[in-house]
């Protein structure tokens, strides 16, 4: 029996022990310190061995990007990380929290072996156990449920971006009869904006290596999305000297971040207008015939007026745009001037080959998907969808299918469940039930919903607005496993811990990713063998799955197997080429037409002693795709008014209460806060910022993102992360607000000093960084900071800035609206 | 006694019949050691390459890629090598790298790059690459191809939409098309059972000249596409594993691969044999007819292929006489001299020479001569002297020639 007791880390500590661990390195020696624990297993091969050097590539799983590392060994122990740069997501680059991958693997709080609560929950007293234990603990609890056709009551959330492990966990739950699987937020894809013109599910790519001229709403793709180390690579070529007339960058947003200080200009916008401006842009557009009429015409439903089946007029996206959205009313509204909304019109319509692209500020709000739309349409307007310096869309990979669960009829019935959480709230247009509607079901029910939860390296009480009602759920919950490396704030609350391998000692694949130009698959593979008593998560699945529901369901001897299999199903596929230094996209472009594959490999044998010694496989094709894969609507064309969102609307209304179908409608919409309707709904439109606060008590709004040195908080284990956290503008190892030096002086805040920040929801205290490179009236926080419960370098450091952000959605898919929330700041005063 | 006698009078014990004998055997030896000195020595035969396309990797880091396009792709300061392909033994390839080198060392300098020294074995893949791309072939052209699929006989016996034999196979409607050896190969595989259809319904048996083979597959891919098709892509070929094949799968029964070996059929050096894979594959199955008559008759099973064997075979095929013939040390000696190497060489002292160089194969002379361009080419441009610009014949004497200086072990 142990109790968790930490010893937590302030900088000047930090510092301190850097110093001396350097110097340790120095001199040959590793030392085992507060910030490394490396054990003494590993320290006693390092004194005994040769110094014998390897490299060996992986896969990085620091944050989603996915990039390929080498990483070099000292005996078979790791020791240094860089960029592979065979890897074709970041071609040799990584970000800093790759580099400090070590800091991961032989992190001091990391658990160590299998704990059991003891007391009560939250308290956060735990008992060591074996594996033994522990799976026959999960078995236990597991198997009268399923046997009794119970299987609904088992739920997973699942924050694992390994998409191997995606389908393993959703196959998991599926053979055990439950509905109740869960995502971590983090693995929402950015794809509703398609969804509603092209009915497909995609994440459009970028092409802007090729561009010529990129319009960028919000996107701060050099620091956030899905890999931030790909997108510096193309903004490096679109840098590159050699090209004969350089890319114009223009970056419109509240604040300038990371992309907006590499941008040739920015643009500061109010936060949640986005798609006001850009339809601004496109009634430039029209008036001055700067669109593209051929592509409109023949591939496009819904620009021009139109009669339904029904003979009823509709005006049609062009009418729509001149009526609502002169330069005079977007200025109104986003702020930007009318000067400027005509000049970013002109050059859009004129410099080819140029792109509209939008995610993060335009993207995390009550209003994203609409903002996201209107922005998409742009590319559609000038043609570009498709077309070289454009939109297009991640090629598939090869196919692979877990084998097809024969289920009784016990277990389909379990199966058929509503999924808990569905009935909880506004029903989402596109998104899937949250977790937060899932503790607020399981909270404000007293039926025993759900018996046993399995969270798998998932942290939605430090994510989620919605803290409260998720810890109270999990105290709610009679079993609540976690599997993951630390005691954070959702581990404290769970009965058991389950620790999992770190990405640097388990097998596993990466990728394929949406929002690349290509398709690929990225092999990790352990590096060194686990220093401690963990397992792979894939393996608890697996484990699990075959003793609750039969060894038949379950066809592999580990994880690892599974992973082989996957492997296989790239070889059998003959597609694409394993990474290398030859294997170039204009080589295998080259190949293929003239019907080879590059030559390296005879056998899967081969293929695969390859793939792992390169770490990846790829397909660098022509990324075209026919009209009807990319046009899946009912008119079968690109749709200025959405006949999806049309249909989506209609049977989410059915469920609504009401007693005429118009009723029902206008009851949907108001829940969920849109206020268009009639055609204006269909059509790509601008919608007001939703936020509880009042303007008159609350009058400044809150805006946020994430930092490459911590990300959504998991950067806040390593103490190099936390040094650098603010690096860009000299904060170490705490929170700060970014504020416009008029807004600061309003308010009487003073640099450096700190201040309250409050909204309805709660408040925060941090330093204020007054910053000219944003928009008055704004405050813009990092988020990832302020873990209460994170290992010694996390806990404590900063503020968390989710305390303060309502528990609002995007209207149509459920993406969490982290931007907008109305807040008031004030002076901390001393002595208070 | 005769120890005695020796003894004796040494100087008067003439012999003349042991002095013939001694003489003639001195003057052999002597004769042996001059004349097998000058026999020039190449690769050994079974040194060609496995995996030329390994060579592309030597292409990209050395930065070939940066002046010279491979159809297309690639730099633009060079020819592009995808379209102006060259063809001849490895000694024509070594004759252009090293012609063209004084331009690429200005260009270099301009660019300041350092120059991309070479080991031999890098020179070897680079070379080897550069030989194979006319090997892999050209895409296809769907017009052609549907014109010479409506033109053979193919659709005696086979269909394509309402067109063809109706009860024939859909050739629009299979599954794996895009390697156009894939199709040659099964094309190939069924020869006989084609052989005895087309006898029987008395149907001229198509021939594919060039690249015939290509286009008709790119028509049926082109007829394919939206299809759930399972794109069935090929290895190119490894010439080692083809020069296994060429003995298992008896074609050099009849095909002789040595001059002084008897030929049934055509000697290897005396085929064209410098062409695309499917062109190959084309003449293959053109002269399908005349070996199945032969092989019936002598009661020989008839070959098929399976994997990537084809592509094997065809790869040593094309390789055959990569190394060409050996040189000739009299006519390098004079090469020696009216290139102006003996200059700055030494000739005289052959250790002095050859003592800090290893030429073993060609290779290692061409790698020599390479990674010493930018100290040359200084020295000619200060000494005025023109670049010694050397023909693949006379590439082939000079190696002969400086390699008759090198002492044997």
């Amino acid at each position: 029996m142990k109790k968790n007791k930490i010893h937590y880390i302030t900088r000047r500590n930090f510092l301190k022990l850097a110093g001396l661990t350097a110097g340790g390195a120095t001199a040959g020696h590793f030392l085992f310190s507060d910030l490394m624990a490396v054990p003494q297993k590993v320290l006693e091969k390092a004194t005994r061995s040769i110094g014998k050097e390897t490299w060996v590539n992986t896969v990085c799983g620091q944050c989603p990007g996915g990039c390929g590392i080498s990483v070099r060994r000292i005996d078979g122990i790791p020791v240094y990380i860089k960029g592979n740069p065979m890897f074709p997501v970041n071609r040799g680059g990584v970000c800093p929290m790759a580099h400090t991958s070590m800091e991961v693997l032989f992190n001091p709080d990391r658990v160590k072996n299998p704990l059991k609560r003891l007391g009560t929950k939250g308290r956060g007293d735990w008992e060591d156990v074996s594996w033994e234990q522990a799976l026959n603990s999960l078995s236990e609890k597991l198997q009268p449920l399923i046997s009794k056709g119970e299987g609904y009551k088992i739920a997973m959330i699942n924050g694992d971006n390994s998409p191997l492990m995606r389908a393993l966990s959703q196959y998991w739950m599926k053979g055990i009869g439950s509905p109740n699987y869960f995502e971590d937020e983090n693995l929402l894809e950015n794809s509703t904006a398609v969804q509603l013109s092209q009915g497909i599910k995609d994440t459009p790519v970028y092409d802007l290596a090729n561009s010529k001229y990129i319009l960028n709403f919000g996107s701060n793709f050099l620091e956030e999305g899905l890999s931030p180390v790909y997108y510096q690579q193309l903004y490096s070529h679109l840098r590159t000297p050699r090209r004969e007339k350089k890319a114009v960058l223009v970056q419109i947003d509240s604040q300038i971040n990371l992309t907006g200080s590499n941008a040739d200009r920015w643009i500061p916008i109010h936060p949640g207008t986005h798609g006001a401006l850009s339809l601004g842009i496109a009634y430039i557009l029209i008036v001055n015939e700067l669109y593209d009429k051929d592509f409109i015409q023949k591939n496009t439903f819904g620009f021009s007026p139109f009669k339904d089946k029904n003979n009823r007029e509709h005006m049609g996206f062009e009418s729509f745009v001149k009526s609502n959205y002169y330069p005079e009313k977007v200025a109104e509204i986003t702020g930007v001037p009318t000067e400027m909304i005509i000049l970013l019109g002109k050059e859009f319509g004129t410099h080819k080959p140029a792109v509209a692209i939008s995610d993060d500020a335009s993207r995390y709000t009550t209003n994203g998907s609409f903002s996201q739309w209107a922005v998409y349409c742009l590319n559609a307007m000038i043609g570009n969808i498709q077309k070289k310096g454009g939109i297009y869309f991640t090629p598939p990979t090869p196919e692979f299918h877990l084998p097809e669960l024969s289920l009784d009829k016990q277990t389909q019935k379990s199966l058929s469940h509503p999924k808990v959480g569905s009935e909880i709230g506004v029903p989402s247009i596109f998104g899937d039930v949250t977790i937060d509607q899932f503790a607020e079901a399981i909270i404000s029910i007293d039926d025993d919903l759900i018996d046993t939860l399995i969270i798998v390296d998932s942290n939605p009480i430090f994510n989620s607005r919605n803290k409260e009602a998720i810890r109270q759920a999990l105290h709610k919950i009679k079993n609540v496993i976690y599997l993951g490396m630390f005691v954070d704030e959702t581990a404290k609350h769970c009965d058991y811990i389950f620790p999992v391998h770190s990405y640097l000692e388990k097998m596993d694949i990466s990728g394929p990713k949406s929002g690349l130009i290509f398709s690929h698959i990225g092999l990790q593979r352990p590096v060194i063998s686990p220093i401690f008593d963990t397992k792979q998560a894939g393996d608890i699945l697996i484990e699990s799955g075959k003793s609750a529901i039969g060894s038949q369901h379950f066809p592999w001897k580990s994880y690892k197997d599974l992973v082989r299999k996957r492997l296989e199903s790239l070889y059998k596929s003959g597609e694409g080429a394993v990474i290398s230094k030859s294997s170039d996209p204009e080589w295998i472009e080259y190949l293929k037409v003239r019907g080879w594959k590059v030559q390296q490999y005879e056998t899967f044998k081969s293929f695969q002693k390859l793939l792992v010694k390169n770490g990846g496989w790829w397909n660098p094709i022509d990324p075209t795709r026919l009209k009807k894969e990319i046009f899946q609507t009912k008119t079968g064309k690109f749709e200025f008014y959405s006949t999806t969102l049309e249909k989506a609307l209609g049977e989410k209304a059915i469920n609504v209460e009401g007693s005429t179908s118009q009723e029902k409608h206008n009851r949907l919409l108001s829940s969920l806060h849109i206020s268009a309707r009639g055609d204006d709904l269909l059509l790509p439109h601008h919608e007001i910022l939703y936020s509880f606060g009042r303007p008159e008590e609350f009058p400044l709004l809150l805006t946020v993102s994430q930092l490459l040195t911590n990300r959504d908080g998991k950067g806040a284990s390593q103490p190099s992360m936390m040094e650098m956290v603010g690096i860009q503008i000299g904060k170490h190892w705490k929170s700060w607000i970014e504020i416009n030096p008029d807004t600061a002086r309003e308010y009487g805040l003073r640099d450096n000093k700190l201040a309250w920040v409050e909204s309805s929801n709660g408040r925060i205290q941090a330093e204020v960084r007054i910053f000219p490179g944003i928009r008055p009236g704004i405050i813009h926080m990092a988020l990832g900071m302020g873990h209460t419960s994170y290992g010694r370098f996390g806990t404590g450091i900063g503020a968390n800035v989710t305390d303060l952000i309502e528990n609002n959605y995007d209207s149509l898919s459920n993406t969490p609206a982290l931007n907008g929330t109305r807040v008031k700041v004030s002076r901390v005063l001393t002595g208070v | 006694m005769n120890n005695q006698i020796n003894n004796k009078n040494p100087s008067c014990q003439i012999n003349i019949p042991r002095i013939i004998g001694s003489t003639l055997v001195i003057a052999l030896t002597i004769g042996y050691f001059v004349y097998g000195t000058m026999i020039p020595k190449t690769w050994p035969q079974d040194d060609i390459p496995s995996n030329p396309m390994i060579g592309r990797i030597v292409f990209e880091e050395k930065g070939c890629i940066d002046c010279h396009a491979i159809d297309g792709f690639g730099g633009d300061l060079g020819p592009d090598l995808g379209r102006d392909k060259f063809f001849g033994s490895f000694f024509d390839l070594a004759s252009r790298l090293w012609n063209h080198a004084p331009k690429m060392a200005i260009q270099t300098d301009y660019l300041e790059k350092d120059w991309p020294t070479l080991s031999s074995g890098e020179l070897d893949q680079l070379i080897s690459y550069l030989f194979y791309l006319r090997y892999l072939g050209e895409p296809g052209n769907v017009s052609k191809g549907r014109s010479l699929l409506e033109t053979k006989t193919c659709l005696k016996c086979h269909r394509i939409g309402d067109k063809g034999k109706p009860q024939g196979i859909a050739l629009d409607q299979l599954k794996e098309y895009a390697s156009p050896l894939y199709i040659a190969q099964v094309i190939w595989n069924h020869g006989p059972d084609m052989q005895k259809s087309m006898e029987e319904l008395g149907i001229e048996r198509p021939m594919f000249e060039d690249e015939d083979i290509t286009h008709i597959s790119a028509y049926l891919r082109a007829l394919t596409r939206g299809q759930p098709t399972k794109s069935h892509y090929m290895s190119p070929g490894n010439p080692k594993s083809g020069s296994k094949l060429f003995v298992l799968k008896g074609c050099s029964y009849c095909h002789a691969i040595e001059d002084d070996q008897p030929s049934t059929g055509a000697r290897l050096n005396e085929m064209n044999l410098h062409r695309s894979v499917t062109a190959i594959a084309g003449t293959m199955w053109n002269h399908g007819k005349v070996m199945w008559d032969v092989m019936e008759e002598e009661g020989i099973d008839w070959p098929t292929f399976k994997g990537s064997e084809m592509a094997d075979l065809i790869a040593y095929l094309y390789f055959f006489d990569y190394q060409g013939s050996p040189g000739d040390t009299r006519k390098g000696k004079r090469v020696f001299k009216a290139k102006s190497c003996a200059k700055c060489h030494a000739v005289g002292e052959k250790l002095a020479f050859t003592g800090s160089i290893y030429l073993a194969t060609p290779t290692d002379l061409v790698k020599t001569m390479w990674n010493h361009v930018p100290y040359m080419h200084e020295l000619v441009i200060t000494k005025n002297i023109k670049w010694p610009e050397l023909s693949p014949d006379e590439l082939r004497d000079l190696y002969a020639y400086l390699l008759y200086l090198i002492p044997e072990d």
